[in-house]
């Protein structure tokens, strides 16, 4: 399996290309705040975000950790440019995305940042190949080249042999797959994710954590991920915020120094893994 | 134990027998109805199925059917094709612009309550009494079912899968094809399912009002002439036509919507 992701990350990406240092972030969020338009009766919408700031580093695995309902879809919304944010700004290689109504949005910042999203989101008229191909279809980079990579990856992921069926034909894991895969086949530099294990079973969970972290291992990619497990929060990052309950806020930051690669079926073993799961659960309660 | 196995392949292939039977039983029943009706009616107030049929063969044979047929079938395909085409584009262009959809939202829920009936006169006395006059009031029939049909498919699009494609680089037009068109064509097929039986009646029912020929003509014609045989005629003419475009919508439809989970569609 590792010869095959190395295959299918080989091709132009240098291996070991060295991580940028921190002090440049890719992606910087600043004084971001957001809230929804006020129900009828309502004087005013209470905020899902405010005041966010945070950045991410070149290459960085970045975790988000906070309970149910704090805002965390919402920020990646923001993040991908889906949704306009109230207040504050966004800030990705050199571009700025400012507080609006929304009229100037460049969801994906041009194919910059791919989003797994809670949902599969597969298209139901679609097969499976067909979807996994869906954005390098429509961004003109299908070829032999990226249908190679693709194939890989369906081998990765244990999607091998379901290629002509249709996502309603499929087990909600396998969907889940065909939908990280999806935006891992066009290869854009910043990945968010948004839950992307929640639905799926405990053994399957691990299986698709270690094959994620070694894709980005290989791929060298910044992903900022997004989820309520703690375990899954430490486990995978580099780096780990905890958000507090709505309105969002980064309320602790934790480097998560745990050498990689890290053996993700025993990692409550692993050295340092206990106190700092001990250390966030206190700071989500 | 054994028996059971024995009997169970048997059992099976006599269920899928039944519907088949239970049809061809309704349809001999049906007939005798007819006759039995006619018997105690009278035949000139009720003509015999064989009657019916003998007079449909006549009319095939003199080149008169195929005639009129063909008038009344170009008719409505000509009506379902402008109204067919402008009712279902129409969602489509209004999506782009909520705006536009608020604005043209009471005019269009009063045309479609105009009586297209009462217009008649009016079509008439515009565009004659020619093929024009059927083509235009079966595409004010049509416009509408497929208009109220598509906008329901394009209202349900769902706005997940829209922000997926904007994310991964879809341009307006791709979102459009892809998803949009993708998921209103059921809407557009359940649309056509009424929609083209409403256009054939909707051209005989023009050609009753004024026409020279046309199974709506024909109708009409033997109608005046106290011919019920003749009216009896072009109706079994023109519900078998109805048959036969369903059959073949369905075909299309079965092809066209394979990736659907079941088919939720009536199959009548």
């Amino acid at each position: 399996m590792a010869a095959a992701l190395a295959a299918a990350h080989g091709r132009g990406r240098k291996l070991g290309a060295g991580r940028m240092s921190a002090a440049s972030p890719t992606l910087q969020v600043s004084g971001l705040g957001k809230r929804f338009p006020p129900r009828p009766g309502q004087a005013e919408a209470p905020w899902i975000l405010a005041d966010l700031n945070f950045s991410v580093a070149h290459n960085e695995f970045l975790t988000m950790v906070g309970p149910s309902g704090a805002g965390k879809t919402t920020l990646l919304n923001i993040i991908c440019q889906v949704d306009a944010a109230t207040s504050g700004e966004v800030n990705f290689l050199g571009k700025t995305m400012k507080a609006g109504n929304g009229a100037t949005l460049k969801p994906g910042w041009d194919c910059q940042i791919g989003y797994v999203t809670q949902d599969d989101n597969l298209l139901p008229w679609r097969s499976l190949i067909d979807n996994v191909t869906f954005p390098l279809r429509i961004q003109g980079k299908l070829n032999d080249q990226t249908m190679e990579r693709v194939t890989q990856l369906m081998k990765v992921v244990n999607l091998t042999g379901f290629e002509r069926y249709y996502p309603h034909e499929l087990s909600g894991g396998m969907r889940k797959r065909a939908s990280l895969i999806r935006t891992l086949a066009y290869d854009p530099p910043i990945i968010l994710m948004d839950e992307p294990f929640g639905a799926v079973d405990a053994q399957t969970r691990t299986t698709l954590q270690m094959d994620l972290l070694r894709l980005w291992n290989l791929g060298k990619k910044t992903i900022i991920f997004v989820t309520h497990d703690i375990g899954e929060a430490i486990s995978l990052a580099d780096r780990v915020l905890v958000l507090s309950r709505s309105p969002a806020k980064v309320v602790a930051e934790h480097r998560v120094n745990i050498p990689r690669p890290r053996d993700l079926s025993n990692v409550y073993k692993l050295d340092g893994f206990g106190d700092m799961f001990e250390t966030v659960r206190k700071e989500l309660l | 134990m054994t028996a059971i196995a024995r009997t169970l392949p048997a059992t099976r292939s006599n269920r899928r027998l039944l519907i088949p039977a239970g049809r061809i039983a309704l349809a001999v029943g049906l007939w005798f109805l007819w006759e039995f009706g006619s018997y105690s009616m009278g035949k000139e107030w009720l003509p015999t199925p064989e009657a019916t049929l003998v007079r449909i063969w006549n009319l095939a044979a003199s080149g008169q059917l195929a005639r009129d047929t063909w008038v009344t079938f170009l008719e409505a395909a000509l009506g379902m094709i402008i109204g067919g085409v402008g009712g279902s584009a129409l969602p489509f262009v209004l999506r782009l612009s909520p705006r536009l959809m608020r604005a043209l939202e009471p005019f269009l829920s009063a045309a479609f309550g105009v009586p297209k009936l009462a217009l008649a006169p009016l079509f008439i006395l515009w565009l004659g009494i020619g093929m024009p006059t059927k083509v235009v009031f079966v595409a004010s029939i049509v416009f509408f079912l497929m208009f109220y049909n598509g906008m329901a498919g394009v209202l349900s699009v769902d706005p997940r899968l829209i922000a997926m494609a904007r994310v991964a680089g879809a341009k307006e037009w791709i979102i459009t094809r892809e998803i949009v068109w993708n998921t209103t064509m059921p809407f557009l097929f359940s649309g056509l399912k009424i929609g083209l039986p409403r256009a054939l009646s909707g051209a005989v029912v023009g050609e009753f009002i004024a026409a020279d020929s046309g199974l709506g003509w024909y109708i009409n014609n033997a109608r005046s002439l106290n011919d019920t045989t003749g009216v009896l005629a072009g109706v079994v003419v023109v519900t078998a036509i109805v048959i036969l475009v369903n059959a073949a919508l369905q075909r299309t439809q079965a092809r066209q919507m394979a990736w659907r989970p079941v088919s939720r569609d009536m199959v009548v």
